[in-house]
């Protein structure tokens, strides 16, 4: 019994730190990459120790990681202030409903392989994951909409709608382009979804697509990857889909009339959000864990086989995991500092007029293959 | 009725660029080349970081003014107010004292210029006939916390001197080969 609750600590320790250093190093990584792709420096000055304070000679500048400190700090020791006229309560709560949805998303995915013992690397396995997760990572934008209506500004409030209008428009395309990944792997359950894209046959040869491939939602589903992704960057509210924060014409959006760690934790609450997606994305277009051709009880390589501990495994599998959503991050940052903003009623059209009618004909065709297969 | 104004033919997009995604691929492409050309060897980017790099000033920079010595460390200056004369912005004061030496008339007592007042052109390097006034230090004038402060006595001026071997004139080998 202590086992499982000391595990169960071990892996939120894991899952949730892993997320909050993640997405405090990609408030510094966005400026960086966006700076690198831009032909700018950006910001690389902030010393660890200044050197006239301390008496160090260099100054320890760890390529602008100091930044992040700084920033926090700067955020936290600035002046909270709240609108005269709006409401003082929701102004306050809205940060915090919309970054904590996010989190409880964490909960179920899988991040890693069973250990020898049996412990497996997912807070809970349950079967409607999926659904879990998109509930969830809808309830975010309740935050966003309060935020934009208790500021008692415009901009805020046209923010709010904003987000709102654009989470209904593609929370559709976004579920409708995974249906094909539920009907072929034939379950909503995360954990299930990984295992399946990865398994061994059951005279204990892999299985393979095409005899080399792993099956993988990558080279199952292209076409839903594509609109997934699209959909799911929407959700981020990150550019080119960033119409609820629009500088050009929002001002910030929804959180104009924000200051202090309020706006900081919508700022946070965004990069948690990539990297959410960076997690959902792996899971089910990258093999999740999985690294080619390595099972739970070793490698086996077109008939050569490896065998190595599946603890070792499980360890391999975390890391991988944690690559692979790092590196789904860092894309997504090269598409955000690549495509200018969609204006707001393009964004609506290509919402409705082609990913939902997009994904529509993906299930379609999809569940007609399957049938014809199966 | 003739048609007035110009015809804008709308451009026609093909079937790729309608669905977009191949041409996010090529934006990214960009995006990829820029980042990684950036990320190791900096090779698009022309910033300079200024107080650990510094841009190298080219030669005709006219910087704060420093006094000239001769061979055996005494001043260059003859105090013949050549550029006191010269200087548009009257920021040159000179006093002159008698001197042993019998090859020149006299030399500078006090020797005191204005970086506030002056305006850098020149024109005093260039009336000089001794060689004894040069702005090629390639430094700005520092900032100070007091307008008396700027103004530059012999002792400031002469920190940065150096052992002047000019030849009355100007060199010609200099004027004919500037990079030299």
């Amino acid at each position: 019994m202590i086992t499982i609750i000391l595990w169960a600590l071990l892996k939120i320790v894991i899952i949730v730190g892993f997320t909050m250093a993640m997405a405090a190093l990609l408030t510094i990584t966005d400026r960086r990459e966006s700076s690198m792709i831009q032909d700018r420096l950006g910001p690389n000055r902030a010393p660890l120790f200044s050197s006239e304070v301390w008496n160090v000679t260099g100054k320890i500048r760890l390529i602008g990681i100091v930044h992040v400190i700084a920033d926090a700090l700067k955020m936290i020791f600035k002046e909270d202030f709240a609108v005269k006229k709006g409401n003082k309560f929701i102004h306050t709560i809205s940060p915090i409903l919309a970054f904590s949805p996010g989190l409880v998303i964490l909960a179920v995915i899988p991040f890693g392989g069973t250990t020898a013992g049996g412990l497996s690397f997912q807070i809970t396995d349950f079967g409607p994951g999926v659904l879990f997760a998109f509930a969830f990572a809808s309830l975010g934008v309740y935050g966003i909409a309060l935020a934009g209506w208790s500021s008692n500004s415009k901009f805020s409030l046209l923010g709010g709608i904003r987000a709102t209008s654009q989470m209904i428009s593609y929370e559709v395309a976004l579920g409708l382009s995974l249906m094909g990944i539920f009907l072929i792997f034939g379950t909503l359950n995360l954990g299930e979804i990984v295992q399946g894209q990865q398994a061994l046959n059951a005279n204990g040869t892999p299985d393979l697509l095409f005899g080399f491939l792993p099956k993988w939602g990558l080279f199952l589903q292209p076409f839903a990857l594509f609109l997934y992704f699209a959909a799911a960057t929407a959700e981020t509210k990150r550019a080119p889909f960033d119409v609820p924060e629009a500088e050009s014409e929002l001002v910030a959006g929804f959180f104009t009339e924000y200051g202090s760690m309020k706006m900081g934790a919508f700022l946070f609450g965004e990069y948690i959000e990539v990297i959410i997606f960076s997690m959902m994305f792996t899971t089910m277009f990258l093999g999740g864990y999985h690294l080619p051709y390595l099972y739970s009880d070793g490698f086996h390589f077109f008939g050569h086989n490896l065998e190595i501990n599946a603890t070792l495994v499980a360890m391999i599998q975390l890391f991988t995991f944690f690559g692979k959503v790092i590196f789904v991050a860092w894309f997504h940052l090269v598409i955000r500092w690549t495509l200018p903003r969609f204006r707001y009623d393009q964004v609506i059209n290509l919402g409705w007029k082609m990913l939902f009618p997009a994904a529509l004909l993906n299930m379609a065709i999809t569940a007609i293959v399957l049938t014809f297969i199966k | 009725m003739t048609k007035k104004g110009k015809v804008i033919s709308k451009h026609k997009y093909t079937f790729w660029e309608k669905i977009y995604y191949p041409e996010i691929m090529k934006g990214v492409g960009v995006s990829l080349k820029h980042f990684f050309g950036n990320i190791r060897k900096r090779k698009y980017i022309p910033t300079l970081q200024y107080p650990e790099e510094k841009q190298e000033y080219p030669e005709i920079f006219r910087g704060r003014h420093r006094l000239m010595e001769r061979e055996d460390g005494s001043l260059r200056c003859v105090a013949c107010m050549m550029c006191a004369t010269a200087c548009p912005a009257e920021c040159i004061y000179i006093e002159s004292e008698e001197t042993d030496d019998k090859n020149i008339e006299k030399k500078a007592k006090v020797f005191v210029i204005d970086e506030l007042r002056c305006v850098f052109c020149g024109l005093c390097v260039e009336a000089c006939p001794t060689d004894a006034i040069r702005m090629d230090t390639k430094e700005h004038v520092p900032p100070e916390y007091s307008r008396e402060a700027f103004v530059y006595d012999m002792e400031m001026l002469l920190n940065k001197a150096g052992k002047s071997i000019a030849i009355q004139g100007g060199d010609p080998n200099y004027i004919l080969n500037p990079k030299k």
